[in-house]
């Protein structure tokens, strides 16, 4: 059920401050990232929200929605990236063939380097073509189309299956036609949580409007899809008669990488404001041609008091722990937390503390195979005994009760779960990704000077994890000395109202137009220095090798 | 009425005949309906020749449709003869000679248009062969034996890399070089190769580490659905109570193997082989005094680093199985636990006595004894014993003792081409002069130093 005060139309809802653009999260989908905008949005209740947000198809997300959206929240719209066709052919008119040759011609540019001026016509003529409420999916079907396919898959992939080429060809652009013949709404500032087809929706309303658009990634965008490529099984791969190990991927995970890649390009060359969490993933940003300029780092934060209150009325209810040492995982069950060496892990720690409660807690719906197969797995562990999965809770009730946190992810940012965790005082194992280390050991020097708030292992090491747990478990006073670590260096550098305030303070001067220093370069030149000093120890290292 | 019309049908077949007849009549008219037959004849011609030239040529837009080339080109060959004899038909062609002679022309002019098409065909037709040729062979391939698949593939992928190690690649490569490595270590899935992408789980590069997990993640998962399927078997049998060794020794296996894989660190191995020893034990349980599993407990138990209790296993067998082979094996292998060189070397004399051939590890491990040092190998106290540590200990001492040995008969070989020479010459060499006979001193000494 969606709240009464949502309209689900932008065009319905007038002008509002912020239109936030994002893509498979909030109010959906429940996450790390949903959790960030959900606490954005509720501590700036002065401001007008509203959202676009873009599913693959109808019907994708049915049922409740996971957050609920607050009063400041206008409308609520969903972009499809696939959508049935109306069954009408297009127009043979002036409008349409201009549409289609600019798209075109736009996509050409992204492929090679980009061209901005071609996007701004390619999105203007969309943007036209949308308001006639046309049925885009036939610009895929049309003979010029076709024609620009025909030639894109002689210069590039003839020696490969014409099939699985068209339809790679028209599940990467048809989306990106869907998201760019959008009615971009009245907004004095675009807001897009992640690159891709939110940001390229993100990029194509600033172009159009002129408005300024700014860009907050938690993860890198086009590192994960690559990954995802990497591992994918719907990707043909024809294998060469040899294992190659060639510089050359198989050409349709190339298509899928440059594709997206280009996306997120054209995402960062519109962006007024490029902000992430830490540093690492700045570099990645350059890397992948954000202006140094224009990127910042602003950390996420939790809301500290509201936890310390919510566990001090926790112990004034008289609530009791349960006796057993408690482990948990918090997070979604799905590939990327790595649940299963989380699971692995445990049998150890089974095996010298048969008593140990083992707590599952994150929504498991996000990938129910996989869910089912982590239950699976479980069993095969002989842990049903032990292990609760408990699907999605209220950290705030449950946290408490919870003696260590683990986090076994492949891949994280910045995991808000680990402020949480050190908000409550409550210690962590965590794998060394992300920014779990900045988070577990301090990244500043006088950030490091407070303490070790946890364990460091390495990614995929159930040995390792069990024996940080162990650790853990035989030694109450290190459990203390690290949850106060983490305690104050949560109260010190993550607090939530840092966060919100950073973002206010950027929210406000897009919105009077002053776009001078919303990103700043302070930060970044320490990058860039880093940057080319790694880069001179690579060519050194390299040097020695051939040598 | 009638008879009006019946004048009327006479005068119109009149008319119709004198037209007939008056074309055929004239030499000019006879010349035009012959030019306009060839012209059809012609067009038709043409027109297969476009379509089944393209069809049969396989440009990618038409490849959707021509599926089944021969047959589009029969079925438009055909149109073809029918257009030409209807426009024959048309321009007054009515002897048998004239429509023999146009029905010759449609059916074999028109040839020369596949066989056109075919001569100068896309190469993407190659392409395409070769492309379902691989598929298919992709697919036969899926139903080998893993084993099979590492040798085939592996000395492909040996010559593929150049002979360039993993290590190299890992530490010098591109990124995309070290992805499609591991991608294809992955897919090769040894317990060499899984310990190679193991290592680049502490990769700098975040993206190697991914992908190292992600192959890491998709082979551990084909161990776990095997498994998954045995463990569900065993369930129901239990619940039926139909439960024997049949369903818990496959089991058993697949636990012991996904043990071996490499995915996993000491710690989970050892669970997985606990529990095949568990199943391993209630399959015992159900068949008491069956050597074959006691056999297999002393093994696992071997693997799991308990030699003490391999041992009592083995000696409470009985009989001729106290000293069967496969006895002896397991008991070569709680020797290398304990380190004890010679009663391995004891175990293999008794195979070598009985004609029996050594296991691969025995024969690398002892092919060359008298060179063998135990002290390259950690001692401990009753150590477990890694398989895949023993195997590449094994696997280096056979390419070592393969090194000796060619290196021990081209001396041969090179001693023996010395000596038939020798005698060669001595066969071939003029017969000296006799010489007075020697003294015995004499005698003695040539003998001596010959």
């Amino acid at each position: 059920m969606r709240p009464q005060h949502l309209v689900p139309h932008a065009s319905q809802a007038g002008s509002v401050d912020v239109c936030l653009i994002l893509e498979g999260t909030y109010p959906f989908v429940p996450g790390g990232v949903s959790s960030w905008v959900h606490h954005l949005v509720t501590h700036m209740p002065d401001l007008q929200f509203g959202i676009l947000h873009i599913s693959p198809a109808p019907d994708f997300h049915e049922g409740d929605l996971a957050y609920p959206v607050p009063d400041n929240v206008r409308f609520l719209q969903e972009v499809f990236l696939t959508r049935p066709g109306t069954g009408r052919s297009l127009p043979r008119t002036r409008v349409v063939r201009n549409a289609i040759e600019a798209f075109w011609n736009a996509i050409e540019g992204l492929r090679g380097a980009g061209d901005p001026a071609d996007f701004r016509t390619c999105v203007e003529s969309l943007q036209a073509l949308g308001r006639q409420r046309l049925d885009v999916q036939d610009v895929m079907l049309v003979e010029s189309s076709w024609e620009v396919m025909l030639d894109l898959y002689r210069d590039e992939a003839a020696h490969e299956s014409f099939l699985d080429f068209f339809w790679s060809w028209l599940f990467a652009y048809e989306p990106l036609l869907n998201a760019l013949t959008t009615q971009v709404p009245d907004a004095k500032l675009f807001h897009t949580v992640s690159t891709g087809y939110a940001g390229v929706l993100a990029a194509g309303a600033a172009c159009v409007t002129g408005r300024p658009m700014i860009l907050t990634e938690h993860g890198i965008y086009t590192k994960e899809r690559r990954i995802e490529i990497h591992s994918a099984h719907w990707i043909k791969d024809w294998l060469p008669e040899e294992y190659q190990v060639e510089n050359t991927a198989p050409y349709f995970q190339l298509f899928w990488n440059r594709h997206f890649e280009a996306m997120s390009r054209i995402c960062y060359q519109w962006a007024d404001g490029i902000y992430t969490l830490y540093a690492d993933n700045v570099r990645a940003q350059l890397r992948d041609g954000a202006d140094v300029e224009r990127t910042r780092v602003i950390p996420n934060g939790v809301a500290v008091e509201r936890l310390a209150e919510a566990h001090a009325r926790w112990e004034a209810e008289g609530r009791v722990r349960d006796e057993r040492f408690t482990v948990a995982f918090v997070g979604r069950v799905c590939p990327i937390k790595d649940v299963r060496t989380f699971l692995a892990a445990m049998r150890l720690v089974v095996r010298q503390v048969p008593d140990v409660l083992i707590r599952v807690l994150g929504p498991m719906e996000e990938d129910k195979e996989y869910a089912e197969g982590c239950i699976r797995f479980a069993e095969q562990l002989g842990l049903q005994d032990h292990v609760r999965f408990e699907g999605r809770i209220s950290i705030a009730d449950e946290l408490p009760r919870v003696d260590v946190i683990v986090l076994t992810s492949i891949s994280e940012a910045q995991p808000l779960v680990l402020l949480e965790a050190g908000a409550l005082g409550i210690p962590s194992v965590a794998t060394d990704v992300g920014s779990c280390r900045e988070l577990l050991e301090g990244g500043a020097a006088a950030d490091r000077g407070i303490g070790v708030g946890g364990f460091l292992t390495p990614i995929a090491s159930p040995g390792e994890t069990a024996r940080a747990v162990l650790a853990l478990y035989e030694d109450p006073d290190l459990r203390e000395v690290f949850g106060k670590n983490m305690q104050t260096r949560v109260r010190r550098f993550y607090d939530q109202r840092d966060m919100v305030d950073a973002y206010e303070e950027i929210y406000e001067r897009c919105i009077a137009g002053d776009l001078d220093g919303i990103a700043s370069a302070a930060d970044t030149a320490a990058l860039e220095a880093d940057e080319a000093a790694r880069e001179a120890a690579l060519a050194d290292q390299m040097l020695e090798d051939l040598v | 009425m009638s008879d009006a019309r019946g004048q009327s049908a006479d005068a119109d077949s009149a008319v119709a005949d004198s037209a007939r007849d008056c074309p055929r009549s004239s030499p000019a008219a006879a010349f035009r309906r012959h030019v306009a037959v060839g012209l059809a004849v012609s067009v038709a011609i043409g027109l297969e020749f476009v379509c089944v030239g393209l069809l049969v040529g396989m440009r990618p837009p038409f490849s959707i449709v021509a599926d089944a080339p021969v047959a589009a080109a029969c079925a438009a060959h055909l149109l073809a003869v029918v257009a030409a004899l209807g426009a024959a038909r048309m321009q007054g062609a009515r002897t048998g000679t004239e429509m023999l002679a146009t029905l010759v022309t449609a059916l074999f002019v028109p040839l020369f248009g596949p066989g056109l098409g075919w001569a100068f065909r896309h190469r993407d037709d190659d392409a395409v062969e070769n492309a379902h040729a691989h598929f298919e062979r992709l697919e036969e391939a899926e139903k080998y034996e893993r084993e099979i698949l590492h040798d085939d593939v592996e000395s492909d992928f040996a010559q593929e890399i150049n002979a360039t190690s993993y290590a190299q690649i890992l530490r010098q490569g591109t990124l995309q070089r070290r992805r499609n490595l591991l991608r294809n270590l992955g897919r090769l899935g040894s317990p060499d190769h899984v310990a190679v992408i193991r290592q680049c789980l502490e990769d700098d590069d975040p993206e190697i580490r991914l992908c190292a997990h992600a192959e890491l993640d998709r082979l551990a998962r084909r161990y776990e659905d095997r498994i998954e399927a045995l463990r569900g078997a065993v369930l129901a049998a239990r619940e039926a109570g139909t439960l024997s060794r049949r369903e818990l020794i496959p089991l058993a296996g697949a636990c012991r193997d996904y043990a071996g894989s490499g995915i996993f660190e000491r710690e989970m191995q050892e669970f997985w082989l606990e529990r095949a020893a568990e199943y391993t034990d209630e399959a015992a349980a159900m068949e008491p005094g069956d050597a074959g599993l006691t056999r297999a407990r002393a093994d696992l138990m071997v693997l799991l680093g308990r030699i003490d209790a391999a041992t009592e296993l083995l000696d409470s067998l009985r009989g001729e199985e106290a000293q069967s082979h496969a006895t002896l094996v397991v008991r070569a292998e709680i020797a290398f636990g304990r380190r004890d060189f010679e009663a391995i070397r004891e175990i293999a004399r008794i195979f070598d006595a009985q004609f029996v051939p050594l296991p691969h590890w025995m024969a690398s491990l002892l092919g060359g004894s008298p060179t063998f040092d135990p002290g390259l190998v950690e001692p401990g106290p009753a150590a477990p014993l890694d398989p895949v540590v023993a195997r590449l200990l094994a696997e280096c001492e056979a390419e070592e003792l393969a090194e000796e040995a060619a290196a021990a008969q081209a001396h041969a070989e090179d001693e023996v081409e010395a000596a038939a020479g020798a005698v060669h010459r001595e066969r071939t060499r003029p017969a000296p002069p006799k010489a007075p006979r020697a003294p015995a001193q004499s005698d003695a000494g040539s003998e001596v130093s010959s």
